[in-house]
């Protein structure tokens, strides 16, 4: 299977199929638009990713390479938070800089599924918790003054109807 | 602890945010509004946007065809969208029945403040506030009409054009006044159209007769169509005109004619004699909506040349009347029983049945509804039925799942 190099922030080189580095659909963009050819001893660099994350989107691509690409009912479908596969949960017991981290690199290289897992892994740490729970779980600085607070509009009427 | 981390929530950008919190409920946005500014700003911005996420599994209240917000009142706020299509989902509704004294087949059209109805004699135009409706004072009255026939009618561009046993009408609405009048002997009017400059007119003796509008004297003459059956709907859109036809002595149940060169482009049968088509409706220029005595409503696509969508009725029942939101709501209206179903067009079973009151004992199909994203109109040969769904506690008759009972000996 052809291998296509990817070279981290810090300049570590990675080899991976080209088809799992395609699930990035930044990288397939560049691949197909600059033609880079997979003979080609090329390494397509990603400034925006260190190696410890790049090696965590590999796992995952390398995993998920198999899956369905997503159909256009699923963008009918509820969005739930509650059906991230097992694999995932597992992948993504990590501290909360390196999850964020995935979270940059799946938006930066635009992998679609890793973005999306990883949203729902961050809502459900959200959903239930008040205010102030959420701060303390995310160290959120509270940079809201009294006046400020008392500003903040309340449930009815935030929203001019248009 | 947390600080530790090189990177947190708040470096995010703001698209992942979004990703985020398009998951959470209404409940965890309120309370993420609360923690900084950041999040503030962007949940109040994009607040609308967030709920709407879940629009897509809403029904009839998504507004998103000009067609459908030209009927409503007012653009809801994403709160009502969702809470009333839930409604319309569980069958929580209010209703309120007016009995309109003779059997006449009717006709409705719904505006946003105005509601037509077509019935007997005459057709009026009643105020109407939300499903609050004025029956002593009509707004407008065009009367004079036979009985005998059903009164059809269009309204398009400020003007009616009716047909009526021989003759069609145009009336405009500004001016009250009828700018034409014109008897045409050879014809037993069955259904009219009209679209900017173009009238078409459908009989039950098989002809089809095209005219030109200038809206100042009778219309000119186009063209002269003879079909293998009698009709019972025409439908134009700008460049093409789609005939339904009772289908009993050809199995073609709908021709499509290109307005320009007056020529048939396509014959569309569904395979069965005695299909017949009552009501045909253009969703987008190559796509419309056809129902009637083969019990589906249907989607056909003139780029393929056959039905690409089709809606079954529940009873296998005729389908007397549709209407649609042109996004993903169709209601149906059936023959018997005063029930009217409720489709999502994107899914294969229907989402939910209204049975209107009073006509458990009569078997009135309903003979034309319309919709509005919080009331569904309808009439029976005897009674108006106005369901509104904007209730903020109805009691729900929910006849989703009827067919999934099952029965234990």
């Amino acid at each position: 299977m052809p291998q296509l190099k990817l070279q981290s922030s810090d300049g570590e080189i990675f080899e991976v199929d080209v088809e799992i580095a395609k699930c990035s659909f930044t990288i397939k963009t560049m691949l197909e638009e600059l033609g880079i050819d997979e003979e080609d001893d090329e390494v397509v660099p990603l400034p925006n990713v260190n190696s410890a994350i790049l090696e965590k989107v590999i796992e995952w691509a390398t995993y998920h390479k198999d899956d369905p690409p997503p159909t256009e009912d699923d963008q009918y479908k509820e969005k739930r938070s509650d059906d991230i596969c097992e694999w995932d949960v597992d992948f993504l017991k990590v501290d909360q800089g390196t999850l964020f981290e995935i979270m940059l690199a799946a938006n930066y290289l635009d992998v679609k599924g890793l973005l999306d897992t990883t949203c729902k892994t961050v809502a459900n740490m959200i959903k239930g918790k008040s205010a102030d729970e959420i701060r303390k779980t995310f160290n959120i600085k509270d940079n809201f003054t009294v006046s400020e607070e008392e500003n903040v509009p309340k449930e009815n009427g935030s929203c001019e109807e248009k | 602890m947390c600080g530790s981390y090189s990177t947190n929530l708040g470096d995010l950008a703001s698209e992942v945010l979004l990703a985020i919190f398009k998951y959470l409920y209404k409940s965890d946005l309120l309370n993420l509004r609360l923690t900084c500014w950041r999040f503030n700003s962007i949940i109040n911005l994009y607040w609308d946007k967030l709920l709407f996420q879940r629009r897509e599994s809403f029904h009839v209240t998504n507004q998103r065809s000009e067609d459908i917000r030209n009927r409503s009142e007012k653009i809801l706020h994403a709160f009502d969208k969702h809470r009333i299509s839930i409604n319309w989902k569980n069958g929580a509704y209010e209703e309120n029945n007016y009995f309109l004294f003779k059997k006449y087949i009717s006709c409705l059209y719904l505006e946003k403040d105005l509601l037509w109805l077509g019935r007997g004699c005459d057709i009026k135009a009643y105020e109407r506030q939300g499903c609050n409706i004025d029956f002593h004072r009509p707004r407008h009255k065009l009367n004079g009409f036979k009985p005998s026939h059903i009164c059809k009618f269009v309204i398009n561009n400020d003007h009616i054009l009716t047909g009526n046993e021989h003759d069609i009408r145009l009336y405009s609405i500004e001016n009250e006044k009828y700018i034409f009048d014109m008897n045409l002997h050879d014809l037993d009017i069955s259904s009219v159209d009209m679209k900017s400059e173009l009238i078409a007119v459908g009989s039950r003796n098989n002809i089809v007769y095209l005219y030109r509008n200038n809206y100042k004297s009778n219309p000119i003459f186009c063209c002269k169509e003879v079909l293998d059956d009698r009709i019972w709907s025409v439908a134009l859109n700008s460049t093409k005109l789609a005939v339904g036809t009772a289908a009993n002595d050809s199995l073609t149940s709908i021709v499509v004619f290109d307005v320009n060169t007056h020529t048939s482009i396509l014959k569309l049968d569904t395979g069965q004699y005695g299909a017949g088509i009552l009501n045909l409706k253009w969703d987008t220029p190559q796509l419309f909506w056809s129902g009637g005595y083969d019990s589906f409503l249907r989607r056909w696509d003139l780029r393929v040349g056959q039905f690409v969508q089709s809606f079954e009725d529940p009873f296998l029942s005729v389908v007397y009347s549709f209407d649609c939101d042109f996004d993903n709501t169709c209601i149906t209206g059936c023959e018997s029983n005063g029930r009217a179903v409720l489709w999502d067009t994107r899914k294969n079973k229907y989402i939910q049945m209204y049975y209107l009151k009073s006509c458990h004992r009569s078997s009135s199909p309903i003979y034309s509804l319309a919709f509005d994203p919080k009331h569904l109109f309808a009439v029976t040969e005897l009674h108006m039925n106005i369901l509104d769904f904007s209730v903020l506690q109805g009691i729900s008759q929910d006849y989703s799942d009827i067919f999934n009972f099952r029965i234990v000996i």
